[in-house]
């Protein structure tokens, strides 16, 4: 472990800390990106960010929070409107099919989570898989639990409607 | 199942599903070294070349000019040969979390320092307020929310950026008198970086007049008077060198720029493959024929470039891509030759 602050609490050091919560970024920046390659670059940006700013993060009361934070801020700025437009256009599809327990591919919402814009996407992410409180995911995103709360709202009408849309075309 | 339920549900599997790459924490840690060179070699620039004329001036506002950067033959070959060592670098550094002022080495472990003449700002590397030494005596602290230390010119007069909460204020504050001369409040810098509204601290005279602004308003003060509105900021990067390349940093006197290259003077992020930097190139502003290369020995990668003085860099060499520690080299202007500047005994 690292040194500790004047409290006694110890602190862990930089490469400490992506060693042990690498993993776990870069399923969130998948989440995020639906993609492997963006997914890397979206996880490494964050961190190299965090390193910037190591000491902040480490005193933070949750490091986690803190990077966090990062990592959702720089997916929501970094995302291109040219490369938003394409994604809608051609209906991209994560790369990483998932197989259900009788082989077939059964995620119904994934690929039109993929489809979401980035904010809603970002708290779709944060309040489903992260399981994060309306407040938490405010402080991750620098907006109001009110902003979180309507675009969770635009997230999952949009989600039913892709949904009834799909399968009116199966139908 | 709901829609929420079947979201947690699918999302949890997806992300069970993802098979991580190994950590790249050595990478991570040079990319991250190799940002905050950036960072501060931006600020050394700023302070020593460009902050006085544009104060002086009242903000100049003219972009750089779109010189070529064309290939160039290395004039400075550091390829062959035994490279000599000299003394150790002569400004404050820092050297794997261990921070050296006037050649000592200080107690306590570091992550960075920026200087101007004898003045430093330290950040330590356990969270705490950054440190301002004079020399090697401390002067003052910088709270651990403090932003973009600027110095003057003389290096008498320090001014940053504070956050307070939801506020944000510009700090001008004197290393003569070590007070705080003043402090403004600018809600434009609480703002998002992608916000065109957003506003920075640019630089800071010997009198403690600062600059401040953005795309849209540019602004001046001096503590003690109202802020005074000046053309916008549009760039203020060092002039008179290629438009095409980044990171210049110059001369304290304002002479000669340099900038990591390969050996042919390009920046290799713009070519083909995974070059690396194996080269400084040096020029003249506005002078495109004093253009020179100075090629490093084999194996070296370029970190921070650093001017000890007006005719020696010091260049912050990596030997191996996956290095995370590094040395340093002095590469002087007037003998296009370099020689190891040892940042620890006998290294």
């Amino acid at each position: 472990m690292g040194p500790t602050t004047e409290r006694g609490a110890e602190l862990p050091t930089y490469e400490e800390y992506v060693a042990e919560r690498w993993s776990a970024l870069y399923r969130t920046a998948y989440l995020l990106t639906g993609n492997h390659a963006d997914a890397e670059d979206l996880a490494q940006t964050a961190l190299v960010k965090a390193y910037l700013s190591w000491s902040r993060v480490a005193e933070a009361a949750s490091p986690d929070a803190y990077v966090r934070r990062i990592l959702t801020n720089a997916f929501i700025s970094g995302r291109r409107p040219l490369r938003v437009t394409r994604e809608r256009l051609v209906g991209s599809v994560p790369d990483v099919p998932v197989a259900g327990a009788d082989g077939e591919t059964h995620l119904v919402l994934w690929p039109h989570v993929a489809a979401l814009p980035p904010k809603q996407r970002a708290v779709v992410v944060l309040r489903y898989y992260e399981d994060l409180t309306e407040q938490q995911i405010a402080d991750a995103l620098g907006c109001s639990p009110g902003t979180v709360k309507s675009n969770a709202s635009l997230a999952l009408r949009s989600l039913r409607a892709r949904i009834a849309a799909a399968e009116g075309v199966r139908s | 199942m709901t829609l929420e339920e079947t979201l947690t549900t699918e999302l949890s599997t997806v992300a069970g599903s993802v098979q991580a790459p190994p950590p790249p924490v050595a990478e991570l840690v040079r990319r991250g070294e190799q940002a905050r060179r950036s960072r501060t070699v931006r600020l050394v620039a700023i302070t020593l070349a460009t902050a006085a004329a544009i104060v002086a001036a009242g903000l100049a506002t003219g972009v750089s000019g779109k010189l070529s950067s064309a290939p160039v033959t290395p004039s400075g070959t550091m390829t062959h040969g035994p490279v000599p060592t000299g003394p150790p670098p002569q400004i404050p550094y820092v050297d794997y979390h261990r921070l050296y002022l006037e050649g000592d080495a200080q107690p306590g472990l570091w992550s960075s320092v920026v200087s101007s003449g004898r003045t430093a700002v330290a950040e330590p590397y356990l969270p705490g307020k950054a440190r301002i030494f004079r020399g090697q005596e401390q002067i003052g602290e910088i709270p651990p929310d403090g932003l973009d230390v600027f110095f003057s010119p003389d290096s008498n007069v320090l001014a940053w950026t504070e956050r307070s909460g939801t506020a944000a204020y510009i700090v001008v504050w004197s290393a003569t008198s070590r007070r705080e001369l003043g402090r403004l409040p600018v809600a434009t810098m609480t703002l998002d970086n992608d916000d065109e509204s957003v506003e920075h601290l640019a630089g800071v005279s010997d009198d403690g007049t600062v600059t401040y602004g953005g795309v849209l308003a540019g602004h001046r003060w001096k503590p003690g008077t109202a802020p005074v509105d000046t053309p916008v900021l549009l760039d203020d990067s060092p002039k008179g060198f290629p438009g095409d390349v980044a990171g210049v940093v110059v001369d304290p006197t304002g002479t000669w720029g340099a900038w990591a290259t390969d050996r042919t003077g390009q920046d290799p992020a713009e070519m083909p493959g995974d070059g690396s930097y194996t080269g400084v190139t040096f020029q003249r502003p506005h002078e495109p024929a004093s253009r020179f290369v100075i090629a490093l020995p084999d194996g070296a990668d370029v970190g921070s470039l650093l001017w000890e003085s007006a005719s020696n860099l010091l260049v912050q060499v990596y030997d191996d891509p996956d290095a995370v520690q590094s040395h340093f080299l002095r590469c002087s202007i007037t003998t296009r030759q370099c020689e190891h500047a040892p940042t620890s005994p006998g290294g």
